[in-house]
């Protein structure tokens, strides 16, 4: 069953500048979805139009059988998303952030479960400013989690984070998608696509080019990892425009 | 409307938890009272006499002649209470009406009325509120409300929109109005904190405030006009660059703060400056203030409806231009 489809996306911002170009694809219940792209290809301006922040120029979207924008209070209601450098509350500890998101998604009796499986126990009484990196980025996915999404977008999750806090992340997101919660995943680390996505999706200047499995696509391409396989895409679209 | 009171008490406990903002909220208005509590305003160089009665233009152009007394023919006897450097005299009933502040000018004006008309002016001592203290504090209270309400605004909604807080709640099912509600409302909140600051130390440096419901109530919604203005601005800055918010406010708080009867009296500011001075925002505000807090007297009907009608145009432009989401 798809949880999200979208078919022949725009997004035209007011200044003119074309971020989407009718992109279509679709994602599947407890999948996890990656999207691959250089900066400014369009991974972003998606994300927030799946979740309601964008409004679509033009195109069809529809999450969980609701249609954006027209049923964005529901949607709004069953996905999540996790922004890239969130810094929450800052002088809110790490329990009174996550309770906060749980008010808003009018959840009750999930702050202890969320804190015990996100293993933030040590550290709830903690201010959010005086966090970590890796442990900002757990409480921004507990913010959400508590929410009790369907979807969840994480935009560029493991960024600046050591190798050990990129690890436990990934660990994370492994777990969530055993619950079937299905993740939609931008990122620029193809290692991190390669290591956990179902599916990707390569973005080059507000256009798909590519979607596949991360297998597919370096045998295509007959490359080892998913990197080089997208490198090699990558060049392969900008010597074909030239 | 559900999660306006969770996001109040959020934005609340997350502000009053940095010592930069406790500083703002505590140590600013302190610090602003004591200033101008000491350096009160500059005297100035005439004493109005009002004059009623009896040859009364005669009287006040006999008191023109003088270096010290400005004599203006009407008035009444509480515009002794309502302003300093001001008496009232009544050349029937042969009384000068004078305020405590006043006393030492008394014998001098006895004496100079005497010397033409060999007239004896029994002087009245009508007690005013209105000391130095209590008009700069008074004037500090209004300044608060500017200040708290417009940079309260610009300074918390960019410090959320940079740690990308306005981004995850943009996608939460947290409401645009109940946002804009709940930043106001801690607006309010921390104008009245300050304002309980600048109180204590009015009465510290001898002014007993007049504390009401209505002097609540008319602190809040000046907080509310000022936020909503600070909302119009904060919508209207390029999101990209949203700092920038904070730089305009400042821009615009300022010349608002001092070119107003905040801290000086309209009439020390040259000629030209003086209808600004006199019917700014910051201005209107604290006459209303200090028409409760000082002389219990009923606002200027015209006055609190020029800050209703203000407040609900820029609450209105505010909430349109300041959206968590397209």
């Amino acid at each position: 069953m798809h949880l999200i489809e979208v078919e022949n996306l725009w997004k035209i911002y007011k200044n003119g500048v074309e971020a989407l170009r009718g992109i279509s694809f679709t994602v599947d219940e407890g999948e996890i979805f990656s999207f691959l792209g250089p900066n400014g290809a369009g991974k972003t301006t998606t994300i927030k139009i799946l979740s309601c922040v964008l409004k679509p120029t033009k195109g069809k979207v529809v999450v969980a059988g609701y249609s954006v924008p027209k049923d964005c209070e529901k949607i709004r209601n069953i996905v999540t998303v996790v922004p890239q450098d969130f810094q929450g509350f800052s002088d809110l500890t790490v329990r009174e952030n996550i309770e906060y998101f749980a008010k808003l998604y009018s959840v009750k009796n999930k702050v202890d479960e969320i804190i015990e499986k996100l293993d933030l126990k040590e550290h709830e009484r903690k201010k959010f400013r005086e966090l970590s990196g890796g442990l900002k980025r757990r409480v921004a996915i507990a913010c959400g989690l508590v929410g009790n999404p369907k979807v969840v977008f994480l935009d560029e999750p493991t960024v600046g984070l050591d190798p050990k806090s990129r690890r436990n992340i990934w660990e994370l997101i492994k777990s969530l998608k055993s619950e079937k919660i299905t993740i939609f995943l931008a990122t620029h680390y193809l290692d991190e696509a390669e290591k956990l996505a179902d599916k990707v999706a390569v973005i080059y200047k507000g256009k798909i080019v590519k979607i596949s499995s991360p297998a597919e696509l370096m045998k295509e391409f007959q490359k080892e990892n998913l990197e080089e396989a997208y490198l090699s895409l990558i060049n392969q679209i900008e010597s074909e425009k030239e | 409307m559900r999660n306006i009171i969770p996001t109040t008490v959020a934005i609340i406990k997350d502000n009053l938890r940095s010592r930069i903002t406790v500083f703002f909220i505590i140590f600013f208005p302190l610090i602003l009272g004591i200033i101008f509590s000491l350096i009160t305003v500059t005297p100035q160089p005439h004493i109005i006499v009002y004059v009623q009665g009896e040859n009364a233009t005669e009287v006040a152009s006999y008191l023109n002649s003088s270096k010290l007394f400005v004599g203006i023919v009407g008035g009444n006897p509480s515009l002794v209470k309502l302003n300093q450097q001001v008496m009232f005299l009544n050349t029937t009933s042969r009384k000068i009406y004078y305020n405590q502040l006043e006393s030492n000018y008394v014998p001098v004006l006895q004496a100079y009325l005497s010397s033409p008309h060999k007239d004896y002016f029994q002087a009245k001592e009508l007690i005013t509120r209105n000391t130095p203290v209590a008009y700069e504090l008074s004037g500090v209270i209004g300044v608060l409300a500017l200040s708290n309400g417009m940079l309260g605004i610009t300074g918390v909604g960019s410090g959320y929109y940079r740690d990308k807080l306005i981004d995850r709640l943009a996608s939460s099912p947290l409401k645009d109005y109940e946002w804009i509600v709940s930043l106001m409302i801690y607006e309010v909140v921390i104008t009245v904190i300050s304002t309980v600051v600048v109180l204590i130390l009015g009465v510290i440096l001898g002014f007993l405030p007049l504390i009401s419901l209505s002097f609540i109530g008319v602190l809040a919604l000046a907080t509310l006009m000022f936020s909503g203005f600070g909302t119009i601005i904060f919508g209207l800055s390029p999101k990209d660059k949203i700092a920038i918010s904070n730089t305009v406010a400042s821009v615009i708080v300022f010349p608002l703060m001092f070119i107003s009867n905040a801290f000086f009296y309209p009439n020390e500011f040259p000629a030209f400056f003086r209808p600004f001075v006199n019917y700014q925002p910051v201005s209107i505000v604290n006459d209303i203030i200090r028409d409760l807090l000082i002389y219990n007297e009923t606002p200027n009907p015209v006055y609190f409806l020029v800050i209703v009608v203000l407040t609900l145009i820029f609450i209105a432009l505010g909430s349109r231009l300041l959206r968590l989401r397209e």
